[in-house]
């Protein structure tokens, strides 16, 4: 480990002081010189004809500076994947919260109340909520498409009938995972300030800050270059903060009024508009051979991509095959369907799909590792997927810590003494999951990161790279490899934030691909500032740049430790040498990824693939079926964690979030409306709700992640649904299969255990 | 969030006088932990708001022949640290110390939990909600949501310190322009989810006096809520006990939080009363809770769950009060 200063420290967030003295400005800060502000009439029918829209009183009320409707913009259908989207409502609204108007005005208590000025005639539609039953014969037509079907998925590798008929265990069951909110600090913000030649910029949060360009650009009928964005400081996202119409509506209220307006979503809408998880209902079937061995899988998912598709579909793709390179299951049949429905539009949260997949796939394995009395332990190493192993759709695993998180986190947890002596209503349960780190289905149109690198005068490294930091320490990552690669202190790095006329072009912070891809970026370019520097330094050494090294802010001759420079002094000599000009490296990399085959699937999607094995254990209050979470150990194979302390916040944001998922979070929703949009009735858990959670690196170095690293965002969440329910299955004996596990359903399922008990002796 | 005027009185002939200009316009603020968050969601909009903060005496607490009393602004937080509360009355000191987080304790007072409004996730909706969907009663409107078809409002009251001052007894001092007049707490609820409190709009309630504690009482108080912290009982039960010789003198038993008002059960306490307490017999008591609660309450609120929970926690508390010394 020591051959790195930098790489693998434990070190603080390079902008922690920033963020917790309050000197950082989130998007919800920014204040523009002439600023209005913004809110958003919403729709409060689930399906409805738009008769009439009157702006007329609100537009006359005093401190409202210009109210717009579908009317004052192109009307060009747009989204992310599917064109079902529009600015503003047109003829229709689809859900509760669909935007339908948009007020400025000089402050945001007047266009609130200008709102309600607005008078809209809705023809109310019937509506549709369930996915399955928006594709029954007549069922109202959300988007005018067949059967409201969005997407379907398809997928058969070997033969999944004769593999089951071999099987000497063949587990089925149905499970459900319901619409979770992600919960972020900050609501959807931006401020959008637009200038006289048309170019309006974007300051917002969003993941994909270049990405994001291409759609709002048509959908405002601009041209590419007019639409600039820039990431401030923002407050979370976990897959949320991608496309929203929020930006949009800021966006031609800015061209009306030709001033800067900041829009700011309440958090009642935020939970209203968002983008909450795709809920999925997944039929499952797995078989095994007595030993345990795995022979095949067949699964059926239906999710529900609510009112508009935004990226569900690719969501439900990924429940649908991405943990086929968990285990080896050989056999496959899986057909998945998107469909939508009168509800939020869902979309990407931690997890994209194979976190939903992850609870059920665990939790049948469980239930086949009791049937055949094996460890489940056991039953995960049997099966796993090894380092230099090609999976059965092509994907090639780099390095896999899979089994040494299982060996770990059981070590560390007292598994086995824990399983055998077993304490009334008290259990342990373990759960597994894959993950990619960049997923090459995504953005389809290329693969890579890149970087740039500029050395100041003063010695001052500057990095831009184009994904996005929402607090995860994705910017700590960049600024230690950067120092790593160019042998200065973390303290010389700074990282610039994201501006779409001067950082690369980068893919954004989703896949779990931030550190893999943008650290790979950064890297490149900083090998290439140094290749300058070391030119530079050769000279000044009289030696070979070949012969040079880079270490503790100086420049040394290999082997010659006296023979040095210090960095500082090359880069005020590259100035004065070369008329003012900076040392600026650029640099890219391009993985070998491989597009998956649109029929097969084949291909493979990320350079790098993370691993991990998570255990909880807990505790059941038999009397109200009130489930504690007492103990919790989360094993992940990172590669090599570039930063401890930020890996191991990952870890335990991201087992709170599951944790909240499994035991309490769900949004309520009746004929389309959501009934707790806000945190007092949405309930997440708090720190006296989380057990310790004790985190384990294991670190096998990737051969493509950056010094060895792979992502750990999406992997820190994925396992804990299914940690939690066996773990309750292991206390109970109960078995829970819709999320969230509830006291109510604890209690019921308790009781029909009972009976069944009772009904045996009989 | 609407425009309101604001004031702040020295002493409770202006705060009456401002009531009496404003009757029912206006609204008390006695630590804003509630009424500013209701505000801000547009579930409230009084166009007059009074802070009591500088009405002189408010904050006191006092030891006196009747017992103790405590100002309507004394915070939660002071509740909780106080030595004379948790030796005491060790129920209320529960009660409290379970209440949201410690920052909102030291800003939420004694009075402004016992005024708290009920909730219900139909009635607690944003307006954007009401051009589509008929409001509930709670919103001025003619149907319930949570128990369809029926002909009241069934929001509930989940006030911490309520089912722990009606077992205990406490009574409230109340003053208007006509004078002052003490009262049970427990007659401070009317069990009507849209208006819960009798206070009529230009009453101010001003002190709590918890009464003393004989020999051989004890207090315990119980909740359940999904999460530990900031979070409004889903349900919960106050129980006094006062014990002699392993029988038991007096009994008092009150749910929270599953009603408009505070449910007290005078069945299980007749039950109790004069019995010899024995592990059957809390066990039939606890039973025979949610049956009575269910049927005194008729609140279609009361489904098999909340019977489980009342069950348990009237268990809970009851043997934790038998345990307790006294």
């Amino acid at each position: 480990m020591d051959k790195y200063l930098v790489v693998g420290h434990p070190v603080p967030q390079v902008d922690a002081r920033e963020r917790v003295s309050g000197a950082a400005e989130f998007v919800s800060d920014i204040r523009l010189p002439g600023m209005l502000h913004g809110r958003i009439l919403r729709s409060p029918h689930p399906h409805a004809r738009l008769l009439r829209i009157d702006t007329s009183r609100a537009r006359r009320f005093p401190g409202v500076k210009a109210v717009v409707t579908a009317e004052d913009t192109p009307k060009i259908p747009f989204g992310p994947r599917t064109d079902d989207w529009m600015i503003m409502a047109v003829d229709k609204v689809r859900f509760v919260g669909d935007e339908v108007a948009g007020v400025a005005a000089v402050d945001e208590d007047t266009a609130e109340e200008a709102l309600s000025l607005i008078e809209v005639e809705y023809e109310p539609l019937l509506a549709v909520f369930d996915p399955l039953e928006a594709m029954q014969p007549g069922a109202p037509l959300i988007h005018n498409k067949e059967k409201n079907i969005v997407s379907e998925f398809d997928l058969v590798k070997g033969d999944v009938d004769q593999a089951f008929k071999e099987s000497d265990v063949v587990y089925t069951n149905r499970y459900y995972t319901n619409q979770v909110y992600q919960a972020y600090l900050e609501p959807m913000a931006c401020v959008v300030q637009p200038d006289l030649s048309g170019k309006l910029t974007f300051y917002m949060a969003t993941q994909i800050p270049s990405m994001t360009r291409i759609p709002y650009a048509k959908a405002l009928g601009l041209p590419l270059e007019k639409v600039r964005v820039v990431v401030p400081y923002y407050g979370g996202a976990f897959g949320a903060k991608m496309e929203t119409n929020l930006h949009l509506v800021a966006a031609v209220l800015a061209q009306k009024t030709g001033k800067p307006v900041r829009m700011v979503n309440p958090r009642e809408e935020d939970f209203m508009a968002g983008n909450p998880r795709v809920p999925m209902a997944i039929n499952l079937t797995i078989g095994a051979k007595k030993d345990g061995t795995l022979t095949g899988k067949e699964v059926k998912v239906v999710g529900a991509a609510g009112a508009r598709a935004v990226y569900s579909m690719v969501i439900v793709a990924t429940a649908c095959y991405r943990i086929d390179s968990l285990y080896h299951f050989k056999n496959l049949r899986t057909k998945g369907v998107t469909a939508y429905t009168n509800t939020v539009p869902t979309s990407a949260y931690r997890g994209f799909g194979n976190a939903q997949m992850a609870f059920a796939v665990e939790s049948s394995l469980d239930m086949i590792a009791e049937t055949l009395s094996i460890d489940p332990a056991e039953l995960r190493i049997k099966n796993g997927i090894q380092t230099g192993e090609t999976s059965i759709h092509g994907w090639k695993i780099g390095s896999s810590g899979l089994s040494e998180c299982v060996r770990r986190a059981t070590e560390a947890s007292g598994w086995k003494e824990k399983r055998r002596q077993k304490q009334f209503a008290r259990g342990i349960g373990l759960a597994c999951c894959n993950h990619v780190s960049g997923n090459r289905a995504f953005a389809r149109e290329f693969d890579g990161g890149a970087g740039i690198v500029r050395i100041g005068r003063e010695g001052k490294v500057l990095v831009y790279h184009g994904e996005s930091d929402m607090g995860q320490g994705q910017n700590t990552v960049f600024a230690q490899i950067v120092a790593e690669e160019l042998g200065v202190s973390l303290e010389q790095i700074e990282v610039a934030r994201v501006d779409t006329d001067v950082s690369p072009f980068g893919l954004g912070s989703f896949a779990t691909r931030g550190t893999v891809f943008g650290g790979n970026g950064v890297k490149a370019a900083a090998a290439d500032a140094k290749r300058q520097v070391f030119e530079l330094a050769a000279e000044m050494l009289e030696a070979n740049p070949a012969d040079l090294e880079a270490r503790e802010g100086k420049i040394y001759v290999s082997g010659s430790p006296d023979k040095n420079i210090p960095f500082l002094k090359v880069a005020e000599n590259s100035l004065y040498k070369r008329g003012g000009a900076p040392i600026i490296g650029t640099g890219f990399w391009v993985p070998d990824t491989v597009l998956p085959d649109p029929v097969t699937k084949y291909g493979n999607i990320s350079p790098a693939y993370p691993f991990a094995c998570q255990i909880a254990e807990v505790e059941v209050d038999t009397e109200t079926g009130q489930v504690r979470v007492i103990n919790y150990t989360a094993a992940h194979d990172v590669g090599r964690a570039i930063n401890p302390q930020t890996t191991e916040g990952q870890i335990q944001g991201g087992v709170a979030q599951g944790v909240g998922w499994t035991l309490m979070e769900n949004m309520v929703i009746e004929q389309g409306r959501i009934l707790n949009p806000n945190f007092r009735d949405y309930v997440i858990p708090g720190p006296l709700d989380l057990p310790p959670i004790k985190s384990i690196l294991v670190e096998p170095v990737d051969p493509k992640g950056p010094f060895g690293a792979k992502g750990i965002g999406e992997p820190a969440l994925n396992p804990a649904p299914a940690a939690v329910a066996n773990a309750i299955y292991n206390a109970i004996g109960v078995r829970i299969t819709e999320l969230p596990i509830t006291p109510e359903k604890v209690l019921q399922a308790l009781r029909r255990k009972n009976e069944d008990e009772k009904i045996l002796l009989l | 969030m609407k425009k309101f005027y604001y004031f702040e009185p020295e002493g409770f002939a202006t705060a009456l006088a401002l009531l009496a200009e404003h009757k029912g316009r206006a609204k008390i603020l006695a630590g804003g932990t509630e009424l500013i968050p209701q505000m801000k969601r547009g579930l409230t909009f009084p166009e007059v708001i009074i802070n009591l903060s500088r009405v002189p005496g408010l904050r006191e607490m006092k030891e006196g022949p009747e017992g103790l009393s405590m100002g309507a602004l004394v915070t939660l937080g002071v509740l909780e640290r106080s030595p004379l509360i948790a030796s005491r009355y060790p129920g209320l000191h529960e009660a409290v110390g379970h209440l949201a987080v410690p920052a909102i304790r030291n800003a939420g007072t004694i009075g402004g939990n016992i005024c708290l409004d009920t909730k219900c996730i139909y009635g607690d909706q944003m307006q954007t909600w009401e051009r589509a969907f008929a409001p509930c009663f709670k919103r001025g409107g003619k149907k319930c949501y949570v128990v369809p078809g029926d002909k009241t409002c069934h929001a509930s009251l989940a006030a911490d310190t309520i089912p722990i001052l009606v077992a205990l007894e406490a009574k409230a001092k109340v003053v208007s322009l006509k004078g002052e007049k003490t009262i049970p707490v427990e007659n401070l609820f009317t069990g009507n989810g849209i208006r819960p409190h009798s206070l009529s709009p230009v009453e101010i309630l001003t002190e709590i006096i918890l009464p003393l504690q004989e020999k051989g009482m004890s207090s315990v108080y119980r909740r359940f809520s999904l999460r530990k912290a900031i979070d409004f009982p889903l349900a919960s039960a106050a129980v006094c006990l006062k014990k002699k010789e392993g029988f038991c003198e007096e009994a008092r038993v009150v749910l929270g939080a599953v009603a408009s008002r505070p449910l007290r059960l005078a069945l299980v306490e007749g039950a109790l009363k004069g019995e010899e307490i024995r592990e059957q017999i809390l066990q039939e008591c606890s039973r025979q809770a949610s049956e009575e609660a269910l049927r005194i309450s008729k609140s279609g609120r009361i489904d098999s769950f909340s019977k489980t929970m009342i069950t348990c926690l009237v268990y809970q508390t009851l043997k934790r009060a038998w345990l307790a010394e006294g």
